[in-house]
């Protein structure tokens, strides 16, 4: 019975072993890309959505601002600092595609389709369309619709915009 | 989303082969015949390398997982079995169960590699949902245990609610992403729950309360609970309103009162689960069993062969954890919890990265049924909440179930595929660079 015990006995650790030894593996191809998530992004559901659906009836001045709202480069690996985008009309698209109102060429975090610019009640909102790195309000992540004020900081890829009405 | 998986795949196979030879050595029992051992690992291998060749983008670290928690399975289902009069072939029934499953899944990969255009028949897809799970009330049907959920066709005997379920969770994914505008944003309100136009809410509803009056009335405890949550969970994820939960909390309290009162069989459950002690030859025997053996396991486990967990009735399908926890320990069960755990971290993440709201919500939809699935059984057979049978994910003995998680996986390969390629299609010249950061 004796003999018996100590194969088993190596039998048993060496399984838990390598049971643990796949996880091991498994975790650090699995969840290493948790480390390149940005450290200050809080998701909290529903709320960007709630303050939008809010905002949308409550506030249905300054149509008459429209004309003048614009982004200027900040900083850019792409386009030279001060580059003006004026925005006008409904939605605006930015984005790696040319098919984009702002064309962000050539820069590798942008999304081909990246944020939305909507003009709701005289405010601007801007919505990530389902990027990958995602679009960026005075350096917080943006969930759901974030209105602009003017001053605001945007940044989409490397690139930063400040809005101006 | 590109993940190579060679390593892991490797151990998977490695410890499988070590738990056989654990019993065949060490424990003397009979071998089973080794073409099946090599039929389950050429499978794996030949799925895992025609995976990586046809999807390059694909997340291949789920058919790791896959083949260490089949693998585990079948050597405990072996050890279960190879001494039992009756079910002695169990084990070899369910390499070729898995064999079947990878057949299935490699179907799926090949048909819906393009699997948007699934969502297109979500109608047809709910209508056959419901037509499966009403078919056990034909003479087609069959009750196992008091439960009426399984089909007899012929050669082949299977369970409709499990392949019912994904197709559920298809047409939840479709049709929500088609309308969540139209949910997120409403006027109407009910108790401070903004509720969307019937005409939005009617398919939704009509297919939800469907299928789970179906199941309800088969006794299927366990489908019940998953076919319930998982709908609701995806109303969530398609929405982001806190409120359907809450709302859904609720009908999950009433629902479940009201299901007490009416089914004897539910007071049983509940009964044994309060109290198994005050039945334990009866009521209380699998319960209790069950504890007595994983508390037999302490740390390390018993090791294999060495527990007591044949005493547990159903112990190869619906209780095959506390084997697992009973032989392998405390460390052997974290283990495969952790296993279980990173397929679901890896089915979110694919849900993540997904371009579009329908992909989205597939690859939620079928994480959070594998998720509350094991956490339904774990629980179950722990003693946590009341039992309700169903499978453990890929490890219990039963066809319906693996085939079932088998195309379940596939449908995530084909979704992480599509969600892993996006960047190079969007933008050619760009392309390269463009999976360096967080691959797209």
């Amino acid at each position: 019975m004796l003999d018996l015990q100590v194969p088993l006995l190596a039998a048993k650790a060496l399984l838990l072993l390598l049971l643990f030894a796949f996880i091991y593996a498994v975790v650090r191809r699995g969840i290493g890309d948790l480390r390149s998530l940005p450290e200050d992004e809080t998701f909290v559901p529903g709320e960007g959505r709630k303050s939008d659906v809010q905002r949308d009836g409550a506030t249905p001045y300054a149509d008459s601002l429209n004309g003048s709202s614009k982004l200027v480069v900040e900083d850019s690996d792409i386009l030279a600092p001060s580059t003006p985008f004026h925005v006008s009309g409904d939605t605006t698209n930015i984005g790696r595609s040319s098919s984009s109102d702002i064309v962000l060429k050539n820069d590798d975090y942008v999304s081909g389709s990246h944020a939305m610019l909507t003009r709701h009640g005289g405010l601007l909102y801007v919505e990530d369309s389902g990027s990958t790195n995602g679009t960026y309000v005075n350096d917080r992540k943006t969930v759901g619709a974030t209105p602009l004020r003017s001053g605001d900081r945007l940044r989409v890829g490397s690139t930063t915009f400040r809005y101006s009405e | 989303m590109t993940q190579r998986a060679s390593i892991p795949m490797a151990l998977a196979l490695i410890i499988t082969t070590l738990g056989f030879a654990t019993l065949i050595f060490v424990q003397e029992a009979k071998s089973p015949p080794l073409i099946y051992g090599a039929y389950y690992a050429g499978t794996m291998i030949l799925l895992y390398l025609g995976v990586r060749i046809w999807l390059p983008h694909a997340d291949t670290l789920l058919l790791a997982i896959v083949t260490l928690l089949t693998g585990v399975g079948l050597v405990m289902i072996y050890r279960l079995t190879y001494e039992v009069p009756g079910v002695e072939n169990l084990a070899t029934t369910q390499a070729v169960w898995i064999l079947v499953g990878s057949g299935a899944l490699t179907l799926t990969v090949l048909l819906f590699r393009d699997y948007q255009k699934l969502f297109a028949y979500k109608y047809l897809l709910a209508l056959a949902a419901v037509v499966l799970v009403a078919m056990t009330f034909t003479p087609l049907g069959y009750e196992v245990n008091g439960a009426r959920l399984w089909l007899n066709l012929g050669p082949v005997n299977l369970q409709p609610s499990e392949f019912a379920r994904i197709a559920l969770v298809i047409f939840f994914a479709g049709y929500l992403a088609d309308t969540r505008d139209l949910w997120a944003a409403t006027s109407r309100s009910f108790m401070g729950v903004q509720l969307p136009a019937l005409k939005y809410f009617g398919p939704v509803a009509l297919v939800w309360a469907a299928s789970l009056g179906l199941l309800v009335f088969e006794k299927d405890l366990g489908s019940s609970l998953l076919f319930f949550a998982v709908p609701l969970l995806m109303l969530y994820a398609a929405t982001g309103r806190i409120a359907y939960i809450i709302l859904g909390t609720l009908l999950f309290a009433v629902g479940s009162y009201a299901t007490y009162l009416l089914f004897p069989h539910v007071q049983l459950r509940v009964s044994a689960w309060l109290d198994p002690w005050s039945d334990p030859d009866d009521a209380g025997f699998q319960i209790t069993q069950s504890i007595f053996n994983i508390a037999d396991g302490g740390l390390t486990g018993t090791g294999l062969g060495e527990g007591f967990s044949q005493t547990i009735p159903e112990v190869q399908t619906d209780f095959i954890f506390s084997t697992i926890a009973s032989e392998l320990g405390l460390l052997g069960a974290t283990a495969l919890i952790l296993a279980f755990l990173i397929f679901v971290y890896r089915g979110m993440k694919i849900a993540l990265l997904a371009e579009d709201d329908g992909s989205k919500l597939l690859a939620f939809g079928l994480t959070a049924m594998f998720a509350l699935q094991t956490l339904v059984i774990v629980g179950g057979v722990t003693k946590a909440i009341p039992l309700t049978g169903i499978t453990l994910p890929f490890v219990s003995y039963g066809g319906s179930s693996v085939v079932g998680n088998f195309i379940i996986t596939g449908l995530l390969l084909v979704v992480s595929e599509n969600a892993g390629k996006q960047p190079v299609e969007e933008d050619k010249e760009a392309g390269e660079y463009a999976t360096e950061k967080v691959t797209a």
